[in-house]
């Protein structure tokens, strides 16, 4: 009796388990099925923005995000105002970190369940623009082009589709430990005229730690996009038009250069051979320098009490550069909402919702007509990442420019940088090694000339 | 009650019986192990990028590893780890769990207190080292200087990655392991011990002829479950050294894992996992055979 019991309770289990994975599965095929077909209507028809909430159905829509800052503030207050003019409408912020944004991306496209809107960087969109929609099937392409600075069209674009909508852009630049500059009497340049060389900003440097509470010289926050602003101001670059070029004599100047900020204990070497964090060494007065960006201002504006902070110019190499960068909104297909995944991606970086999202959060905008946006603070750094940004050199916009390389180029820089401080390799055997996966990335997407 | 009965003489409850009661289990197991295993193994024979099409290229990513000079290395400093780390994890919780099964003050609590860091995630337990042993902003060396002493270079210098890395793997399985051993000495006859008493046998003595023969099955499950814990190591190192520097903490699941998701080469990435695959499927089998499958009378 007992068995019979105990064989009934298994099969009980068993059909169970069994119940609760088949239901599952059948809410997702009915939603998969109303999806595809409202995907199949609205695919059809180029939607008007005035149609957006005229469909009273519910709809729900999820967006990724990750923060920086406090800009959720913001984008939240938007989707806020968003639903309370649609009012069918639900928007999903699905807050995570941004080192897990492409592999959750990559999973969720994967396994047919993309949200249906999400934050992106230039890497997103190089490494999964196949997921995303072409914003020029919903709106007018050119239109939406015209709204933005010519020179963020990486940002957004790959080849000729529009991928995203951009949201603010960033420029890399050097914030520095005003009270330590202070206390060793070391005065930064006062203008873009005036601005150090890499040898002079070294020297001061070395002032500043001995003459001052600071510990250490300087943080570069990682060794592929913000170290490539010292590569580019010393004439490099990752590519050219005939393949890799981190072997030429210009690129191998500002990795030998590096090395030896690294080597001469100036920079600090943990954050790039073991991840140590280099926005607390520099919250916590340790450090003189971050070379880092736009996106840090909102942070240590709130964040640092104990000293003075500031912005000053990259020291000059050969000519002045940064590398620009930035975020936007994408819409992923296949989701069933893309026309109201598009509809809200349009609202919410139009001009007035952008600027009030950038002032807020204290963001550079990418809109032209958002160029002259009032901070309620900290205008005097803006204007120095906006001189940084304007001298950015043409071979930055080349690297970037190419549709997946930065899955190449800058994972490869990641990955070698702490070899050769290690020693492990020589500069010349990591360029080497990278210019080979640069040239057969080059010739597999014809970008070779 | 009527039975219905097989040929045999066995009752059909008594057959199915035991298929029935492991059928959940088999199904999960299904579902989360074998057909994923199915799928990497389809995978690893194309260049697949995470979505789209399958391409296939027969066994090109596995000739393409046994030339990636990069994998090996995470493989051997995945052994070099698994070898220092694994007879640690076996006798610090083996002699954690020897001293508190006898009759000493606050027993419960020092279980507990050793227990406690076995419930806290691997990602927390890296970030708590980093937090203590960080080169510029960690707790020791902050004390180092405030005695006048030099810095130590935990994490730049591969050495001590290394070992700082092993002592948290430690630390933080120790406790999980002892509630094992715990578990495995209180099962053992207090009989034997007192026949080997009245013979006049020493504690160490009474340690090496009883507990550790009658202690084979634990100790066999301790080997095998800490030596599969220790080569899939994976969020402790990332939160703690980020497989740093240059490479001498990166183990084998780190490398899959940025081949995966930061080169985009699922396809490439899952050839690694298979023979990841391999070598533990290879030296647990080997373990168990030298343990006899942890049989306690294996003659």
């Amino acid at each position: 009796m007992r068995k019979s019991a105990a064989i009934f309770l298994s099969i009980c289990m068993t059909a169970a388990c069994m119940t609760g994975c088949g239901s599952s599965q059948s809410q997702t095929g009915e939603t998969k099925t109303e999806a595809a077909k409202d995907s199949g209507t609205q695919a059809d028809s180029k939607a008007p923005k005035e149609d957006a909430g005229s469909d009273k159905e519910p709809v729900v829509l999820d967006m990724m995000w990750w923060t920086d800052g406090s800009e959720t503030v913001a984008m939240q207050e938007l989707i806020e105002e968003y639903e309370s003019l649609n009012p069918n409408i639900t928007i999903n912020l699905q807050e995570i970190a941004f080192e897990d944004l492409t592999t959750k991306l990559q999973m969720a496209i994967a396994g047919g369940e993309a949200p249906a809107l999400s934050r992106c960087v230039e890497t997103t969109i190089s490494q999964l623009n196949g997921a995303m929609i072409d914003f020029a099937d919903y709106v007018d392409g050119e239109e939406l082009k015209s709204q933005y600075l010519s020179s963020v069209d990486y940002l957004y674009m790959s080849g000729d589709k529009i991928c995203a909508i951009p949201t603010e852009v960033t420029a890399n630049g050097m914030v520095y430990n005003k009270t330590a500059f202070e206390q060793a009497g070391v005065e930064v340049p006062s203008g873009p005229d005036d601005i150090w060389t890499w040898d002079e900003f070294k020297d001061e440097l070395k002032k500043v730690v001995d003459n001052s509470d600071v510990q250490y010289g300087m943080v570069i926050d990682n060794a592929s996009h913000r170290w490539c602003t010292m590569l580019y101001e010393f004439g490099g670059s990752l590519a050219t038009e005939s393949g890799g070029n981190l072997s030429s004599e210009e690129s191998q100047n500002a990795i030998k250069f590096t090395k030896d900020l690294f080597d001469s204990g100036l920079a600090v070497s943990s954050i790039w051979l073991s991840g140590e964090d280099p926005n607390n060494l520099f919250r916590s007065g340790q450090v003189a320098v971050h070379i880092s960006g736009t996106w840090m201002m909102q942070n240590y504006d709130e964040n640092i009490k104990d000293f003075e902070w500031g912005v000053t110019y990259m020291p000059i190499g050969t000519t002045r550069s940064s590398v620009p960068g930035g975020k936007a909104i994408t819409v992923f297909e296949g989701t069933g909402v893309e026309k109201e995944a598009v509809d809200f991606a349009t609202w919410v970086t139009a001009q007035e919702q952008n600027e009030k999202y950038c002032k807020d959060s204290l963001f550079v905008s990418p809109r032209v007509d958002n160029a002259n946006i009032e901070y309620p603070v900290r205008s005097e750094e803006f204007a120095v990442f906006a001189d940084e940004l304007a001298n950015t050199v043409p071979a930055a916009g080349f690297d970037l420019g190419m549709p997946g390389y930065t899955a190449v180029g800058y994972t490869a820089l990641q990955s070698l940088w702490p070899e050769v401080l290690t020693g492990a390799l020589t500069p010349e055997q990591m360029a080497a090694e990278i210019d080979e996966q640069t040239n057969e990335f080059m010739k597999k997407n014809n970008f070779l000339k | 009650m009527k039975r219905m009965r097989h040929k045999g003489g066995v009752s059909l409850e008594r057959r199915i019986f035991p298929y029935v009661m492991i059928a959940p289990n088999l199904l999960i197991f299904m579902i989360f192990i074998a057909i994923p295993a199915v799928y990497g193994f389809v995978y690893s024979l194309t260049d697949w990028g995470g979505y789209g099409e399958l391409n296939f290229v027969n066994l090109q990513n596995y000739t393409e590893l046994f030339g990636d000079r990069r994998f090996w290395i995470s493989i051997r400093q995945t052994v070099i780890y698994t070898l220092c780390s694994l007879p640690l994890i076996v006798g610090v919780p083996l002699l954690l769990a020897v001293l508190l099964v006898s009759e000493i003050h606050g027993k419960s609590f020092f279980r507990a207190v050793f227990y406690w860091p076995s419930m806290i995630s691997y990602i927390v337990v890296g970030l708590l080292f980093q937090f203590v042993f960080g080169e510029s902003t960690g707790v020791v060396n902050y004390l180092l200087k405030l005695v006048g002493m030099e810095s130590v270079s935990w994490f730049t210098k591969s050495g001590t990655a290394m070992a700082v890395v092993i002592a948290a793997s430690v630390w933080s399985r120790s406790g999980f392991y002892m509630v094992t051993f715990i578990s495995g000495l209180q099962s053992i006859d207090d009989t034997y011990y007192e026949a080997a008493m009245v013979d006049g046998a020493g504690k160490w003595r009474m340690f090496r002829s009883i507990t550790v023969p009658l202690l084979k099955p634990t100790l066999f499950l301790v080997m095998i479950l800490g030596f599969i814990d220790l080569f899939k190591q994976y969020g402790l190192v990332v939160t703690m050294t980020n497989g740093g520097p240059a490479g001498a903490t990166k183990f084998a699941v780190q490398y899959i894992y940025e081949e995966a998701f930061q080169k985009f080469r699922l396809g490439y990435a899952s050839a690694l996992s298979m023979v990841l695959l391999v070598i533990l499927a290879v030296i647990t089998a080997l373990q168990f055979k030298v343990m006899s499958g942890g049989a306690v009378n294996d003659k």
